[in-house]
């Protein structure tokens, strides 16, 4: 901690106990829930998304247990897809408030100012050890940021990706981002 | 735009007409009546009683002293401690009988649920602080059984910082904001409480917690509740075992980052109990099972720590986790102050088959908690509050006091007496709060055990 002078010692009464067990039921990460159950999957969409491969990720969260929200530059319905409501305005919107991250909105449909949130967006959740799904339109922005994509990120092409995706999420962080 | 001089003519015209330009929402059919506090219908909310349109206002406007006078008391004063919280309502789900162990009511028949109330909170914010500090979480759980409430009154850490009650003032002064400069708000952050650590070496086993993931929980949902104390089970042979309480979430453990707390603090403060408020009201019922440590005298006296001591925990893999029921959140309060707010829990709230044991924070505790609420509830009748009140039969001879709801009728206000059938309640041996006879001696002193040294 850098601290100086040192505090002084407490007076030791006992020796230091040889033999300590060891206690692996107290740690979180021997421990993982394993679940996507009861968590949040925050879907950043724009008008021309992919809404198939939003649907299907939304699907495959409810059969986890888990929830979604929708991310969207205004809190307009969608013009063709009523369906998809947007509970969250993504210029306010913080990568913080969820479990996992899909990123499906079109960098083409984003304005300026949208875009610099988009960056923030990535890099906090890069940095918070976020699953985070993401569509080949963003290649170049991670590449931009110099975020290198690993296994909690995971592009999504098609259904089996979708499930993919779903299937990591249960494991909550991508802990070892820090590690590399 | 209209002139000033046209605008006064249409009010003169509204005047003339009995119009009046303010919003008045009027009583229609199958609407409450707006009444005062004595019953009496409200004619007109909007406007106090003057002499004229403009004239001062009258000091024999009763509704509007009665409605400024209960606005200006309604605070009250917040938690010492635990001041920022959130609760549910819910059951208590028995699995199996643990007769061998206990006589507590709510143990012996399989399958039998019993209505709970739960308030999580921080400790050291006050009321209006956010939901991710740093901080340890309280879990503090109301049993309504059938032979009477028991509040299992805990944390989301199995160990605490001291180790005699007497230091719990000078902690939390410590911990709290800075008596000269009034910050920070809601974080240990700070010379005065860091002093304190190092001037207390028991409580670092709880700073090695309270430093972690531990303290900063993703949800109330997937925090687990610790009884921090050893109590003892009592059966109906009057044969003790020693037992820590363990509240394990179904949803497993979860925590956020520390970058994630301090955003989560600025765009929305109240993170953990929207969550919690969504989940009961979209059905996601959060669960947790009840778990116990058991022991005996024999097996404490092998550990190398003192069972008495709450800076310990007992490892699991000494003695290991019996699952013996499920706590289910089900029901969000209908209003926060009512419920949330004017709960009291007390560790000294026991039931017939749970006694205490002799570890000293929890004997001070067992003061504290009824001392507190006299102040903060106003009344020593704050039992008589419906969220706090038993759902079992209650009868007693305490009386009076400020707002007494259920003041006893007839004579009989003592025992014993002499009125037969109009003598009021009696005890019971047989079902009476027996406590267990522990044998104690020794000389009285001031003094820390030396088994407590241990850290």
């Amino acid at each position: 901690m850098g601290l100086s002078p040192l505090p002084k010692a407490a007076p030791i009464v006992y020796a230091k106990k040889k033999n300590q067990i060891h206690a692996p039921s107290l740690s979180l990460l021997l421990n993982q829930p394993n679940t996507f159950k009861g968590r949040k999957l925050g879907i950043i969409l724009s008008e021309k998304s992919n809404f198939h491969l939003a649907g299907y990720l939304e699907r495959l969260a409810k059969k986890q247990g888990g929830v979604t929200e929708i991310i969207a530059p205004k809190i307009l319905n969608f013009k063709d897809k009523k369906r998809f409501k947007p509970q969250q305005s993504f210029e306010t919107a913080i990568s913080a408030s969820y479990d996992a991250i899909a990123i499906l909105a079109r960098s083409k449909d984003l304005v300026k100012y949208h875009e610099l949130k988009l960056f923030t967006f990535l890099q906090e959740s890069f940095y918070q050890c976020k699953f985070i799904a993401y569509i080949a339109e963003l290649v170049p922005i991670f590449k931009k940021l110099q975020l290198k994509t690993d296994p909690g990120i995971i592009l999504l092409k098609n259904t089996d990706t979708c499930q993919s995706f779903i299937k990591q999420c249960k494991k909550l962080r991508y802990w070892e981002r820090h590690k590399a | 735009m209209m002139s000033k001089k046209v605008r006064v003519i249409n009010a003169s015209k509204a005047k003339e007409k009995g119009k009046r330009v303010e919003t008045h929402q009027q009583a229609g059919k199958g609407t409450p009546l707006l009444t005062t506090a004595q019953g009496v219908t409200v004619s007109d909310d909007q406007n106090s009683l003057k002499i004229g349109p403009k004239g001062p206002t009258l000091l024999e406007d009763f509704n509007f002293r009665e409605k400024i006078f209960h606005f200006d008391h309604e605070r009250i004063p917040e938690r010492v401690v635990h001041a920022r919280g959130y609760g549910a309502h819910g059951y208590f789900e028995n699995y199996q009988s643990l007769a061998k162990y206990t006589c507590a009511d709510l143990f012996q028949r399989e399958k039998e649920k019993i209505p709970a109330f739960v308030r999580f909170s921080t400790v050291v914010g006050n009321k209006g602080s956010a939901d991710l500090a740093r901080d340890v979480r309280g879990f503090a759980v109301k049993l309504y059984t059938k032979r009477g409430n028991w509040d299992i009154v805990g944390n989301n850490i199995p160990v605490f910082f001291i180790q005699d009650a007497i230091k719990f003032p000078d902690l939390i002064h410590a911990a709290k904001d800075e008596p000269n400069s009034g910050f920070p708000q809601a974080q240990t952050a700070h010379d005065n409480f860091w002093d304190f650590i190092s001037l207390n070496p028991e409580s670092m086993h709880m700073i090695m917690w309270v430093m972690s993931d531990r303290a900063l929980p993703r949800s109330f949902r997937f925090m687990p509740g610790f009884g921090v104390h050893t109590f003892r089970l009592i059966n109906a042979k009057q044969k003790s075992t020693f037992v820590k309480f363990h509240w394990l979430p179904k949803l497993g453990v979860q925590s956020i980052t520390w970058d994630e707390a301090v955003k989560l603090n600025g765009a929305d403060p109240d993170f953990h109990r929207r969550d919690l408020w969504e989940a009961i009201h979209s059905r996601q019922f959060p669960e947790w099972e009840l778990g116990m440590q058991l022991f005996n005298e024999n097996m404490a006296k092998k550990f190398d720590f003192d069972i008495l001591d709450p800076t310990k925990l007992i490892p699991e893999e000494l003695i290991p986790i019996k699952k013996v029921g499920r706590l289910v959140l089900n029901r969000c309060v209908d209003n926060f102050f009512a419920e949330t707010e004017q709960v009291a829990f007390c560790t000294q709230n026991i039931i017939p088959g749970i006694d205490f044991s002799n570890d000293p924070l929890l004997q001070g505790r067992n003061f504290s908690y009824l001392d507190t609420q006299v102040k903060r509830l106003g009344s020593p009748n704050f039992a008589q509050l419906p969220i706090n009140a038993p759902k079992c039969p209650f009868h007693n001879f305490q009386q009076d006091g400020h707002m007494a709801f259920y003041n006893l009728s007839g004579r009989a206000n003592y025992e014993p007496n002499s009125w037969k059938k109009a003598g009021g309640p009696r005890e019971s041996l047989k079902k009476g709060f027996k406590t267990f006879a522990a044998m104690e001696s020794g000389e009285k002193l001031r003094v820390r055990p030396e088994s407590f040294a241990d850290y």
